[in-house]
């Protein structure tokens, strides 16, 4: 991780990046493979407001031990979002702490076939790495720090998805001042079109780019089918994607293939969401017609009232195709947990108070600490979690390591066509409605049990207190006594 | 009000009154698209002065001239009136406001459990200033009713425009 100049439309950035690109490069791998990542961290400060006042607030230790709240912007360590890996050390701990000037040897076993029926191969598809320390990540985030993991697998052998031309489409959400940093310094949500400001405050601006590039021209021939996999790396706009004249036949959701395709007119993708679909070039358009890729309009909850409509791209045509693309539609059997007995039911709740600064989000009136184990389910079981949400924020629910399928959504605001869910798709991250609740189920694999996290995706939301640990108890994972139950320094 | 004290406000050298809000003189709605407007220095009520210096912050806020200023507040049933001391630094350009219900409701029930007389907002107050001189001022907007959110009706917002 290292900082590197880009050019975004007309913009000169100057950002941290994984490996001088920007978003990072795809990592392509199979179930049981191993994955090695040497992270090594080499940024630097930046985007330090000029403007003749300190930054507020960076004189305090923010809990991380030495250094200021300016200082833990570069920390950084690895989360790999959507594996069903260990949450150990080598693993997806994302408890770590990399310091500038140091680094960090990962290695993640991704599951594969013949485990047996308790221990799942991972689920091929799109997933995707990013910083995850606990303070930082909406910082590294605004700076496009992610990138994709392609798990390919049995999915990947039905002819009408292997007959498509993939391409992997990482949405990103770059919060940046006039000089062309991300600031550093305490945010606070405004209304309008840069839906945050600092303190103190420089003026900003958001970009919204797929794979690094504003309003990319994606080419598309006549006849062809395309397989989309779309990525919402931002950390806070919702991405409610639609493409103009096009049914987009979606084939997975956050890295979980279908049974079968289902064609949806939209696909509402909230911060960390990943869906896969199968996009088919209309017969009769001539060439040069191009049709626009947009994020609508919607109301996440922020102050102000709906997000502007963004055009993100649009799709352009050149050609007619060799071979008409035929569309998928029995895809692979999924993992079914449904007569798996369920242990035991767990209630949470999400508050948040952006009245003063700096803001406040929690679960169960308590903010994130490390060393409090908040809850303890035991691997190999299946609990159902009532999650409820008493803020007017929707805030995105995600769990690492398992994911989840959603049983029940109570209070969805009415009309509001983005809401879909079939209790047999599985998620790993999953809005909770403002004011509302929803009910999900996990199965916790036996084979990866230790200390984890689950959060609001929405970054400054987690930045700012909204997580919460998960101890999965298992061989060598001690999960008691709880070391600090009350937090206390 | 009397003829004779609103010349009297009128006459004040030091202090340039500007326009007292009434709701129905702004525009609801969601914000323009970027091309409309240049990119502002945001304020928000946590920029307050007072709360600032709390946090060990004491200096006034720099702005560069010709860039646009805008203070987000919380509003209604708070109305908030503005003035400037120190020089026509600023020039209102626009006023809008945005609804943004239930947005308090915690803090609120836990300011008015200690003062029942507070009101909770429940908009967006935005007020947009174009910088026109270099100097040092200070703007002020005065809440009535008090607001159940800090400032509760005193809010001040010092600024050093500089070329």
């Amino acid at each position: 991780m290292k900082t590197h100049d880009f050019t975004v439309g007309s913009r000169n950035l100057r950002m941290a990046a994984y490996n001088e690109s920007l978003p990072g490069p795809t990592l392509r791998m199979r179930q049981g493979d191993t994955l090695r990542v040497l992270l090594k961290n080499e940024m630097d400060k930046l985007g330090i407001p000029t403007n003749g006042q300190a930054p507020t607030g960076f004189t305090k230790p923010s809990g991380h031990g030495s250094g200021s709240l300016q200082d833990h912007q570069i920390y950084t360590n690895l989360h790999v979002h959507g594996f069903q890996v260990s949450p150990q050390d080598p693993g997806d701990n994302v408890l770590l702490t990399i310091q500038p000037g140091e680094e960090h040897q990962y290695e993640y076993n991704v599951p594969g076939e013949g485990l047996g029926p308790d221990r799942r191969p991972q689920p091929a598809g799109l997933h995707w790495y990013h910083p995850h320390f606990h303070g930082s990540t909406t910082h590294q985030g605004w700076q496009g720090l992610s990138g994709a993991l392609v798990v390919e697998g049995d999915v990947d052998e039905v002819p009408a998805v292997k007959a498509a031309k993939e391409r992997v489409m990482i949405l990103n959400e770059l919060w940046v001042g006039d000089d062309g940093t991300v600031p550093t310094a305490m945010t606070v949500p405004t209304a309008g079109y840069s839906p945050f400001s600092s303190i103190p405050a420089v003026p900003t601006n958001i970009l919204f780019t797929i794979n690094g590039v504003l309003h990319p021209k994606i080419s598309i021939e006549r006849g062809e089918t395309q397989r989309w996999r779309v990525l919402a790396a931002g950390p806070h706009r919702f991405f409610w994607l639609k493409v103009d004249g096009h049914v987009l036949y979606q084939i997975g959701q956050d890295g979980v293939p279908f049974a079968e395709a289902k064609p949806r007119e939209s696909i509402m993708l909230a911060t960390g969401n990943r869906a896969e679909f199968i996009i088919k070039g209309i017969a009769d358009v001539p060439d040069g017609e191009s049709f626009k890729i947009r994020a609508l309009s919607y109301d996440q909850g922020h102050p102000g009232g709906p997000r502007p409509e963004h055009l993100l791209g649009t799709v352009n045509y050149d050609g007619q195709a060799a071979t008409e693309g035929e569309l998928p539609t029995k895809l692979v059997t999924p993992y079914d947990i449904s007569s798996r007995p369920i242990v035991r039911k767990r209630r949470l709740t999400f508050q948040g108070d952006i009245s003063s600064a700096p803001v406040k989000f929690t679960i169960d009136n308590q903010v994130f600490c490390a060393e409090r184990i908040d809850q303890d389910p035991a691997g190999g079981t299946v609990e159902e979690w009532l999650l409820v949400n008493e803020d007017v924020f929707q805030h995105p629910f995600h769990i690492h390591v398992n994911p989840f399928q959603v049983v029940e959504v109570i209070g969805a605001p009415p009309n509001d066509p983005t809401w879909n869910y079939d209790p047999n798709v599985w998620w790993d991250v999953f809005r909770l409605p403002a004011k509302g609740s929803v009910r999900i189920r996990m199965y916790f694999r036996p084979d990866f049990p230790g200390l984890t996290v689950y959060h609001c995706h929405i970054l400054p939301h987690e930045d700012n207190g909204m997580m919460g640990t998960v101890c999965i108890s298992g061989p060598g994972a001690p999960c008691t006594p709880n070391k600090n139950p009350q937090c206390e320094a | 009000m009397t003829n004779q004290r609103l010349r009297t406000i009128l006459a004040l050298p030091a202090l340039a009154a500007l326009a007292l809000l009434l709701a129905s003189c702004v525009e609801p709605g969601p914000a323009p698209a970027p091309e409309a407007e240049a990119r502002p220095y945001i304020f928000t009520q946590v920029h307050d002065t007072e709360l600032l210096a709390k946090m060990g912050v004491n200096e006034p806020q720099s702005v560069k001239l010709g860039v646009p200023v805008q203070i987000q507040i919380p509003a209604i049933p708070t109305v908030w009136t503005v003035e400037q001391s120190g020089g026509p630094q600023l020039e209102i350009v626009g006023r809008r406001l945005i609804t943004n219900p239930a947005r308090f409701i915690e803090p609120c029930r836990i300011a008015l459990e200690k003062d029942p007389t507070l009101s909770c907002p429940t908009s967006i107050f935005q007020i947009d200033f174009a910088t026109v001189q270099a100097g040092e001022t200070e703007v002020r907007l005065s809440g009535t009713p008090a607001s159940a959110i800090p400032p509760a009706e005193s809010y001040s917002l010092r600024l050093k425009v500089t070329p």
